[in-house]
């Protein structure tokens, strides 16, 4: 999947309204469904969705969402079906505007939409229960040059689990077909996430930066940076 | 056939953590953990630049590590 999943999953989990409190085991079990459904999808679509201009965080994460915001809400198949139906229509982004602060916005709007799409099926908003894979469906629009054969049907996803089953957080979301099974890149040219690194330079290039003289006065009080 | 919306329907509704490899449990942990861990600091650092720097209105240094770091 050339997508950052967890960067578009957590956020609409975690803006999600529920009467139940969102804890650890169910935050969890969503975000791995999460990312499984938004694996299963780009394998299915091949990493060509990304060759041709699309930014997958936008286009493909937002299914991953959708499919979190199912678990967490407990949908029916009906439901869900219609909540990845209503998403179809909402998926967005492009790598033209890689570069520029629109690109970080299809995160946010990935997020956005995905709750917005799952919302709306909850509330009875119709849309098509095969959005993905019907001809003029998300895989059909998005996916490969027409003519050629349609990789979008059930038995084009692997039934393995794709999380957890790689070298390093998941590069197997990376993985692409190929004449000897699945395989994964080495190195991966994107890692999906890179916190540690990340908070690293953060705390690098801060550093001066922290003093208690730059806090407003409630956080000097509370000793919090 | 089965078409694939249904599939995924189906998939989310029926797997559990119980269903979950042991190790995908794991590295989902260290993922989740990751992916909280900048944001919070980050939107701390973006308040402290917006400070320190008359000229920076936004946090410049997430906006960098975004446009540099993050190919996809």
């Amino acid at each position: 999947m050339p997508a950052h999943p967890s960067a578009v999953i957590l956020p609409a989990l975690w803006a999600a309204p529920c009467h139940d409190p969102l804890a650890g085991s169910a935050l969890l079990e969503a975000y791995i469904l999460g990312v499984e459904v938004g694996s299963k999808i780009g394998l299915a679509i091949t990493v060509g969705h990304y060759h041709r201009g699309f930014h997958g965080t936008g286009t493909l994460a937002i299914f991953a969402a959708v499919g979190a915001l199912g678990k967490r809400y407990h949908l029916d198949l009906v439901t869900t079906r219609t909540a990845f139906g209503i998403a179809a229509s909402m998926v967005s982004g492009l790598q033209r505007n890689f570069g520029t602060m629109t690109k970080p916005l299809h995160t946010g709007w990935a997020a956005r939409s995905a709750l917005a799409a799952v919302q709306l099926a909850r509330s009875g908003v119709t849309a098509a229960p095969d959005g993905l894979e019907a001809p003029a469906g998300f895989f059909a629009a998005y996916g490969r040059r027409p003519g050629r054969k349609p990789p979008w049907s059930s038995s084009a996803i692997p039934r393995c689990w794709s999380i957890g089953a790689g070298a390093e957080t998941f590069p197997l979301l990376l993985r692409r077909p190929s004449g000897h099974g699945w395989r994964t890149p080495a190195p991966a040219p994107a890692r999906p996430h890179g916190g540690h690194p990340g908070a690293s330079r953060l705390s690098d290039a801060t550093r001066g930066h922290a003093r208690a003289d730059l806090l407003p006065p409630q956080d000097r009080a509370g000793g919090q940076v | 056939m089965t078409g694939l919306t249904a599939t995924l329907a189906a998939f989310i509704r029926d797997k559990t953590l119980a269903d979950v490899p042991p190790e995908a449990l794991d590295k989902a942990k260290k993922a989740i953990a990751e992916a909280s861990a900048v944001p919070v600091p980050s939107s701390a650092v973006a308040r402290l630049q917006r400070r320190s720097s008359p000229h920076s209105s936004t946090g410049r240094l997430v906006t960098r590590s975004t446009s540099t770091t993050c190919c996809r």
